[in-house]
């Protein structure tokens, strides 16, 4: 079991945050990145900027949220500076996915399907596994816009300032990550339910 | 009366623009008759919900999701060189 620091809010010895903490800010970096080498980059950037502020350390948060409070802030610079470098430009264009949801007549092709009692749904071990791994077949920029509006809880003119972009973009991309992660859960999660009973 | 296809679109305007009066009476109605409607916004609802809670809980499905041993090795020399 690891370590945890003591009561008092203290911090642990700085060699042991790496192994406390690395696989912790790993994974929160990498989920809204989205890539392995620019996660660990702000790791490291996070612990060696926490190792040159410790003595600051107020010992008001536990340990993990003060690391993931930098990280956090590592994380916006990098977007932001991402983004003045390489705008994202106008939306990708056409439609097409929204019009292949529907017939000439504007009437669902396929009509949604009953996802049934989400509460237990969300129980369900191997369902994070499947969720994980829709999050993962996102296209980059519609899953980081997501993952700053679903996962941080940030409102769209925050997120527009950080990406540099219009809030109707900011929308547009936050219904298209949705609207992929519903395809991929009805097909490999509830589809294959229904295909049981 | 709105087609399934204009009450979508109109959803997700909502979130950016002001509906019109008579917009918005269009999707209320469209919604009380359409079930198929109805079960997409559901789904929506719940997929906002599962990604709030696979954030908060750090749910950690994919066991790829940690550094790898020379990631750790690299940072680790890194952060010597700081001590």
């Amino acid at each position: 079991m690891s370590k945890r620091p003591a009561k008092s809010q203290e911090l642990s010895p700085p060699e042991d945050w790496l192994a406390q903490h690395g696989d912790a800010l790993f994974r929160y970096a990498f989920l809204r990145l989205r890539d392995r080498a620019q996660a660990e980059d702000l790791v490291q950037e996070t612990l060696v900027a926490a190792l040159q502020a410790r003595h600051g350390f107020g010992g008001r948060s536990t340990e993990r949220t003060w690391l993931i409070g930098i990280l956090k802030n590592k994380l916006v610079d990098y977007l932001r500076k991402g983004a003045r470098e390489q705008p994202f430009g106008g939306l990708d264009g056409n439609d097409g996915e929204i019009d292949a949801l529907f017939d000439a007549k504007g009437r669902w092709k396929t009509p949604p399907s009953d996802w049934g009692n989400p509460t237990s749904t969300l129980e369900q071990k191997q369902f994070w596994k499947v969720f994980a791994d829709c999050f993962a077949a996102l296209p980059s920029r519609h899953a980081r816009v997501f993952a700053m509006c679903e996962f941080d809880g940030l409102d769209s003119a925050e997120v527009c300032k950080v990406f540099g972009i219009t809030a109707t973009n900011v929308w547009v991309m936050l219904h298209r990550a949705r609207l992929g992660l519903r395809q991929c859960l009805e097909s490999r999660w509830f589809g294959r339910e229904a295909g049981r009973k | 009366m709105l087609t399934c296809k204009q009450t979508f679109l109109l959803g997700m305007e909502s979130n950016y623009r002001q509906l019109s009066w008579r917009e918005r009476v269009g999707v209320r109605m469209h919604l009380a008759f359409c079930s198929a409607c109805g079960r997409f916004r559901r789904q929506m609802e719940f997929i906002r919900n599962a990604a709030r809670r696979f954030s908060r809980d750090q749910v950690d499905a994919d066991e790829q999701t940690r550094l790898s041993a020379e990631a750790l090795e690299r940072i680790a020399r890194e952060l010597d060189r700081y001590e």
